[in-house]
């Protein structure tokens, strides 16, 4: 005979009492699991959800950068280097640079180091009249085509085609009023020049002007071994780094600033970059949402555990206290027989633990099921929702709580005067 | 074996102090079984509490064995009642949710001993409860009760039985039963107190006492 057998055999015949307890400690447990696990689920699922979306953005932004990498190496970007002393405001009005520098910057930067540009354009561009075509407004345009930056054999032709001596390009409008084709013949401030191309309609300041070879322009305008721009062609820059470009440019040719021209590559690293920052933004507002949900499940679940478990210890402390006052007469038989307090104490206490633990395991078992009921999961899933740590605190907690809650009647017990209850009895 | 010098105890009601047992001394030597007559509030069954451990008086020493009481530490005097003193209640007090056997079996867990189970037996067999000892007090007449109560009482060899009323639900056969092994437990050494207001009973003992309003008269 033990007290653990008196606490098996107490159990057995007051278990309606017993099964009440456990009731409350499966409910509580019940609920405290089930809400950790479905906070474990939502995080998991959080994670999911956005991992699947970061990778979906990757991909998206791997092939919008495929794009741009394809549209670089077909364009390139387009960069003009006008002379340093250049008034911008004053170019951008008249729609040609005013200012001159040597021609040999050209070949400066042809021969630098520079890899990210591949194909140099210099050019001398003025507004003039063509005194022998009514003095009409013109712009000549003085070339000799592009100069391939590297030493290598440009593996396609020039976006321009280089203008040989005596020859003339003539924009559409000029060309449609003047009635020329090509082949004709025409003046052009002294000089005779035989129409070798005719460009199409493109709509702007292009369609009046007239392109020379860039010696016989300098020599016209009285502009020798001048130009006034260069035009530096299908230039390579990542992520559109244009500032480092610029000063590998400006330690070349000190005396040169750069703009660089609007064109289909920049439009698309624009469109990519603004694609990226939506995306970003979407996988931002995703994980917002998703927080938003966790902080609403954690403000129900910081409300409902903590209430759950304190009706389930006042009804263990409650039921504990009935069934000391039921015992009473057997209480005061044990302390007659020579049973300590501290025995009482401890056949109450055991019982109370007892009821924790198998609540405990109980209320894991049912939160097993409406985790795979609620969340729709295998059993194998929902088990691993479960962590150990988690488990063993529950397994812990319980019975302490339980024994928590049942200490104070329990003490009530260990300290009931025998002498009075049987007196009394 | 047994003395009681002087003692009182007094309860404080809304209607006033009451003296429950009031000076009382008394001695019961080893082999004597004493009846402590009296009628209803006269004060019997505080004093067997007081004698017994339980309660505590407000003055005066009870000795059992040469030892004063009241003056052990309550784990002491708890542990001296386990392995000296049996008591026996008019309600027996038997525990429902336990067998025979573990009922009487239930003393030896405040003072475990080895021969207990051997010892339970003996009893079992001698109060004639053999084909009762798995069963539950429920199932049991209120003789088997009373004899499975003075079987629990008796399990850890006590030298002081106490009994409050033991005959007082019992038919004249089992009282002669529980009367005749008291009378034999006294014979046999032991010192036995039974607290009763029947006549009858009381032939059975050495001595009788009789308290009135708390005092021997």
């Amino acid at each position: 005979m033990t007290l653990l057998h008196l606490v098996r055999k107490e159990l057995i015949y007051h278990k309606l009492t017993f099964v009440l307890g456990l009731l409350s400690v499966i409910v509580a447990v019940g609920v405290l699991v089930s809400l950790l696990v479905l906070l474990h689920a939502h995080d998991i699922q959080t994670e999911r959800i956005l991992s699947e979306k970061e990778k979906e953005i990757e991909e998206q932004m791997q092939e919008m950068e495929n794009k741009y990498k394809i549209i670089m190496e077909e364009y390139g970007f387009n960069l003009i280097i006008l002379p340093k002393n250049q008034n911008l405001g004053d170019f951008y009005d008249k729609g040609y640079a005013s200012e001159f520098m040597p021609e040999d910057y050209v070949d400066k930067l042809a021969q630098s180091n520079l890899v990210t540009i591949r194909y140099l354009l210099p050019i001398v561009e003025q507004k003039i009249r063509w005194p022998e075509e009514l003095n009409r407004t013109i712009f000549l345009f003085g070339t000799y085509g592009q100069v391939p930056f590297t030493k290598e054999t440009p593996e396609e032709p020039p976006a321009l085609v280089a203008v040989p001596p005596g020859t003339v390009i003539l924009g559409y409008e000029l060309c449609n009023s003047l009635n020329l084709k090509v082949g004709n013949e025409v003046k052009l401030l002294g000089e005779t020049f035989k129409v070798s191309n005719i460009h199409p309609q493109r709509g702007t300041k292009e369609d009046i002007t007239v392109w020379i070879n860039l010696k016989t322009a300098q020599h016209l305008l009285g502009r020798e071994n001048q130009i006034n721009a260069i035009q530096a062609l299908k230039t390579y820059a990542s992520g559109l780094d244009f500032k480092s470009i610029k000063e590998d440019i400006n330690q070349i040719l000190p005396n040169t600033q750069v703009v660089v021209l609007e064109n289909k590559v920049s439009t698309m690293a624009e469109a990519r970059d603004r694609a990226k920052t939506t995306a970003d933004f979407s996988l931002e507002t995703e994980r917002q949402h998703r927080l938003k949900i966790r902080g609403e499940l954690e403000t129900f679940a910081s409300w409902l555990i903590p209430l759950v478990i304190i009706a389930s210890m006042a009804l263990i402390a409650l039921l504990t206290l009935s069934n000391v006052r039921q015992r009473r007469g057997e209480i005061a038989t044990l302390r007659a027989l020579g049973y300590r307090s501290g025995q009482i104490l401890y056949v109450f206490l055991v019982k109370a633990f007892f009821l924790g633990l198998i609540g405990a395991l109980l209320g894991i078992t049912v939160s097993f099921f409406i985790g795979m009921l609620a969340l729709a999961l295998s059993a194998q899933e929902i088990f691993k929702l479960f962590s150990i740590p988690m488990l063993i605190g529950v397994l812990a907690g319980a019975p302490i709580l339980s024994i928590l809650a049942s200490w104070v009647p329990a003490t009530l017990a260990a300290h009931e005067d025998p002498a009075t209850i049987l007196r009394e009895e | 074996m047994l003395e009681v010098q002087n003692l009182s105890k007094i309860f404080r009601g809304p209607e006033g102090p009451l003296n429950a047992v009031d000076n009382v001394s008394l001695q019961v030597k080893a082999g004597e079984f004493l009846a402590v007559q009296g009628p209803s509030g006269s004060g019997k069954t505080t004093l067997l509490l007081s004698i017994g451990g339980l309660q505590t008086p407000d003055k005066g020493n009870v000795i059992v064995e040469g030892k004063n009481i009241y003056r052990m530490s309550p784990d002491a005097r708890v542990q001296f009642r386990a392995g000296t003193i049996g008591f026996v209640f008019q309600q027996f007090y038997l525990i429902p949710y336990l067998s025979v056997l573990d009922n009487v079996l239930a003393p030896s867990v405040a003072l475990p001993h080895s021969e207990a189970s051997k010892r339970a037996q003996e009893l079992i067999e001698r109060f004639k409860l053999t084909g009762r000892s798995s069963h539950k007090p429920s199932e049991l007449s209120t003789g088997e009760r009373q004899r499975t109560a003075m079987a629990r009482a008796l399990l850890n060899n006590p030298k002081l039985l106490l009994a409050d009323e033991p005959t007082g639900n019992l038919d004249k056969e089992n009282t002669d039963i529980i009367l005749n092994f008291l009378s034999e437990f006294a014979k046999s050494g032991g010192t036995a107190l039974m607290v009763t207001h029947s006549e009858q009973a009381a032939a059975y003992t050495d001595r009788e006492l009789h308290l009135k309003n708390g005092k021997i008269q």
